[in-house]
């Protein structure tokens, strides 16, 4: 492990003279690199964006309808607003015989805009090159086994679109109310590593 | 030209990357044929970004059988994919 | 011949690194400053995402694999700015 914190005071120290060099040269301000880092991690959690989209596609079949037709104005409707550049966003949903689940293997394209800065395991390049090629021994490794005859999606979001899960709903969530679902939804349902 | 041709429903075979461009096809869709299951619109090719004369093209999804990419496996892989990696594929 | 980043389908790679945190996006503090510095000169135009993508595809392959996901990150921001000229206080 020393030689892991060698590399990361190594880096660290390589960010901060990358950084001086940019303030001294009039490029960009110590504020402004801050603000870029409020714009993104404020208000938006992991999931939180992503599960109010869910909860009411489970409470509304015809925003449900509307939601995987076409996903930026289903945002629209909600409220929700991205950061940055919006990309074609392109919601797929579980069904009971069908499991999707999402990837960029090229560089792991995320909708961060919607969400956040994706989870670290994401980006890992186990991640990306073996889910397309063998997504169930994937899954397992997450504790999700996927029935033989539940068909699996692979999603590689290599362009302009971004994609998102709409997990089935669990049994058992009946009653709960619409804030109490949007509790039950994890980072993992939304990119398929999940079953909600 | 053909790629007019290129709508959902079609069947095409992807160019393979250069991979000393910013192309944005994955190596292992490259020579592969797949069913083109929508239309993006059109989007600045992204090597033509990063060249400096940024042009438009058709991104289309186009849906692979994990049998036909890997030789084995009973899934399907989806691949966003531009107009210019492309070409109709004859029916098989 | 595909480049190193293009990863998709390639055999030999072991476990997903499942227990790494989801709720926590950086690591380490220099993460964080990577990721502002990117999305600052992202918001005022001085890069955008292809070059971006572009840079981390073409820094020394050798150090893609061993490298975090933010260490290519560090590694591609020197790149630009090397290529871009932008530190030489013209701007």
């Amino acid at each position: 492990m020393s030689g892991d914190h060698h590399i990361d005071s190594e880096t660290s120290q390589r960010v901060r003279d990358l950084e001086a060099a940019l303030v001294d040269a009039g490029v960009l301000t110590g504020e402004e690199i801050d603000e870029a880092l409020d714009r993104y991690l404020a208000d938006r959690g992991v999931v939180t964006n992503g599960a109010r989209l869910v909860a009411r596609a489970w409470l509304d079949d015809e925003f449900r309808d509307r939601l995987l037709t076409d996903g930026n104005a289903a945002c629209r409707e909600l409220g929700l607003e991205w950061v940055g550049e919006e990309p074609v966003f392109k919601v797929v949903a579980n069904l009971p015989d069908v499991h999707n689940v999402i990837v960029c293997t090229l560089c792991s394209c995320y909708p961060t805009g919607l969400l956040g800065p994706s989870p670290h395991w994401y980006r890992s390049v186990e991640y990306r090159a073996r889910v397309v090629r063998e997504p169930r021994s994937v899954l397992s490794e997450f504790g999700v086994d996927v029935p033989a005859d539940t068909s699996i999606e692979v999603w590689d979001a290599s362009a302009d679109a971004r994609y998102m899960v709409l997990p089935d709903r669990p049994a058992g969530s009946e009653d709960l109310t619409e804030d109490e679902l949007v509790e039950l939804i994890t980072v993992r349902g939304l990119i398929g590593t999940a079953l909600v | 030209m053909e790629t007019h041709d290129i709508r959902i429903g079609s069947h095409v075979s992807v160019t393979p990357p250069n991979w000393t461009e910013h192309s944005r096809t994955p190596g292992y869709v490259g020579d592969r044929t797949g069913a083109v299951l929508d239309d993006y619109g059109t989007h600045p090719l992204p090597s033509s970004v990063v060249s400096g004369e940024p042009v438009d093209e058709r991104l289309f999804s186009v849906r692979f059988d994990a049998r036909d990419l890997f030789g084995d496996g009973d899934h399907s892989v989806h691949v966003d994919l531009y107009e210019s990696a492309l070409e109709v594929a004859h029916e098989r | 011949m595909r480049g190193v980043h293009d990863v998709g389908g390639r055999d030999g790679l072991g476990p997903i690194p499942v227990n790494d945190e989801d709720a926590e996006p950086f690591h380490s503090d220099w993460e964080a400053r990577i990721y502002g510095i990117y999305r600052a000169m992202a918001a005022k135009g001085i890069v955008n995402e292809h070059e971006m993508r572009s840079a981390v595809e073409r820094i020394d392959p050798d150090r893609y694999l061993e490298a975090t996901y933010y260490g290519r990150w560090v590694d591609a921001i020197e790149l630009l700015i090397e290529e871009k000229g932008l530190a030489l206080g013209d701007s």
